[in-house]
């Protein structure tokens, strides 16, 4: 311990290629190392050794999230909510990542306009993220056939956000294409994710699926305090 | 599972189980739908798992989809058989709310949970299968059988449906009821999944899902 608060924070980190950072970024590194003395301070060491065994930044954010709440987290809901943004980061890192917006128009070699329109009009999948922009997730796009050409959006991504219309958040959505799943099998009966599943033109394996999940349970049901049959 | 009791646990012969008399089962039903509701409607055809297979006559039994706890509700309904790390509050806000219904005589139900396969010679992968998107039926094999289970007569003087254990863990413990126990259930009022948000939280910290906005 006496180590760690007598030495230069840049000297403990293992940041190749990072030389230089903005005021806000240094106070969010400090916030965080603060926190992250807390919490691994009052943690037990087994605890603290699994956190430290994570294979990802993902895994390692998920089981740092256990020892924040197994300090004490006052909210409830308040792990449930990081294990959700935990495993949408996982989500969306499996599948191939997100493009923010400037990137989504460089590698499609579009307009910032066209971009807006083709996410307006859902011909695209967009995902609103915290700062009020949009993440466009990667896997959605189909490579080019040559290199004169760009990726364009997978036949089908438009029918697929008809189908899912408001019953699925875009982050529950990309989570639901993302994974393998025997539904969206190919002719071979192997698993595939909804993606690979547009990918090879079968289009209306996912709508069906996607169709399936927004189909509330009881659909039919009468209104409340109306007579049933 | 302390409202549910097994085969001769519960003074039936295996193969059958009996939901004790004041149990609270949960029901996730559509806001501003009625939750007390038996599907699917008559001409329509079935799309849950224990549905008439076919488009419903007067001669099906309706079913009405509970859960023990909201585990149950949450896989079955909102995660509708096809499974999902995250949820979102919204969508679980305006799309899904949550009904109690307490059970006011004993339910005799058919028992997929302890006897599934010892009487009842099924695997858990036969009633677990998801569903065949765009199929009539999409769940072939378990409305088959729950048509013919329904219209069967048993070992027991009547049968008010299935106990069966979700798709995603038998643990969380389900109950398909059909219409002729209608009148064995006192409904409470329906509130937002976010009411209890001290039992939802606990539910998704069971079942290891994440909530998102």
């Amino acid at each position: 311990m006496a180590t760690l608060l007598n030495e230069p924070l840049a000297n403990l980190l293992d940041t190749p290629g990072i030389t230089d950072v903005s005021a806000q970024v240094e106070a969010l590194v400090v916030r965080m190392a603060s926190l992250a003395l807390t919490v691994a301070d009052a943690a037990p060491a087994a605890a603290v050794t699994r956190a430290l065994a994570a294979a990802s930044p993902e895994a390692f954010l998920a089981a740092f999230a256990e020892l924040l709440v197994a300090r004490g987290v006052t909210a409830p809901g308040a792990l449930a909510m990081l294990r959700g943004r935990i495993a949408l980061a996982d989500v969306l890192k499996e599948s191939g990542g997100l493009l923010r917006a400037d990137e989504a128009q460089a590698r499609l070699g579009v307009t910032r306009a066209t971009l807006q329109s083709w996410r307006d009009t859902k011909k695209i999948l967009a995902l609103p993220l915290s700062d009020g922009s949009f993440g466009y997730p990667v896997a959605q796009f189909a490579p080019p056939a040559t290199d004169l050409e760009r990726p364009r959006p997978l036949p089908g991504i438009a029918d697929v956000l008809a189908a899912a219309g408001d019953a699925l958040a875009p982050s529950e959505l990309i989570a639901l294409l993302a994974a393998r799943r025997d539904a969206f099998a190919g002719a071979d009966g192997r698993p595939r994710t909804g993606f690979a599943a547009l990918a090879e033109g079968d289009v209306g394996l996912v709508v069906g699926l996607v169709a399936h999940v927004t189909t509330p349970a009881d659909e039919g049901a009468p209104l409340e305090g109306e007579p049933g049959e | 599972m302390t409202g549910f009791a097994f085969g001769p646990d519960a003074g039936l012969p295996a193969g059958y189980a009996r939901c004790a008399a004041g149990t609270v089962l949960y029901r996730g039903h559509t806001p501003g739908r009625a939750p007390d509701w038996f599907g699917p409607a008559l001409g329509a055809a079935g799309t849950n798992r224990f549905d008439a297979p076919m488009r419903r006559t007067a001669a099906d039994a309706g079913v009405c989809y509970l859960a023990e706890r909201i585990d149950g509700v949450l896989l079955e309904r909102v995660l509708r058989g096809v499974w999902r790390p995250i949820i979102s509050r919204r969508t679980l806000g305006r799309d899904h709310a949550l009904a109690t219904a307490r059970v006011d005589r004993d339910l005799v139900l058919l028992d997929l949970l302890v006897a599934l396969s010892t009487v009842h010679g099924l695997e858990l992968a036969d009633v677990s299968a998801p569903p065949i998107p765009r199929a009539v039926p999409p769940y072939p094999h378990t409305q088959a059988l729950a048509a013919q289970w329904a219209a069967a007569s048993h070992p027991v003087p009547s049968v008010d449906g299935i106990v069966y254990g979700s798709r995603f863990g038998p643990a969380a413990v389900c109950v398909a009821l059909w219409d002729r126990a209608r009148g064995a259930l006192a409904w409470g009022p329906s509130v937002r999944f976010e009411a209890d948000m001290p039992a939802l939280a606990a539910s998704c910290e069971r079942l290891g899902i994440g909530l998102v906005t």
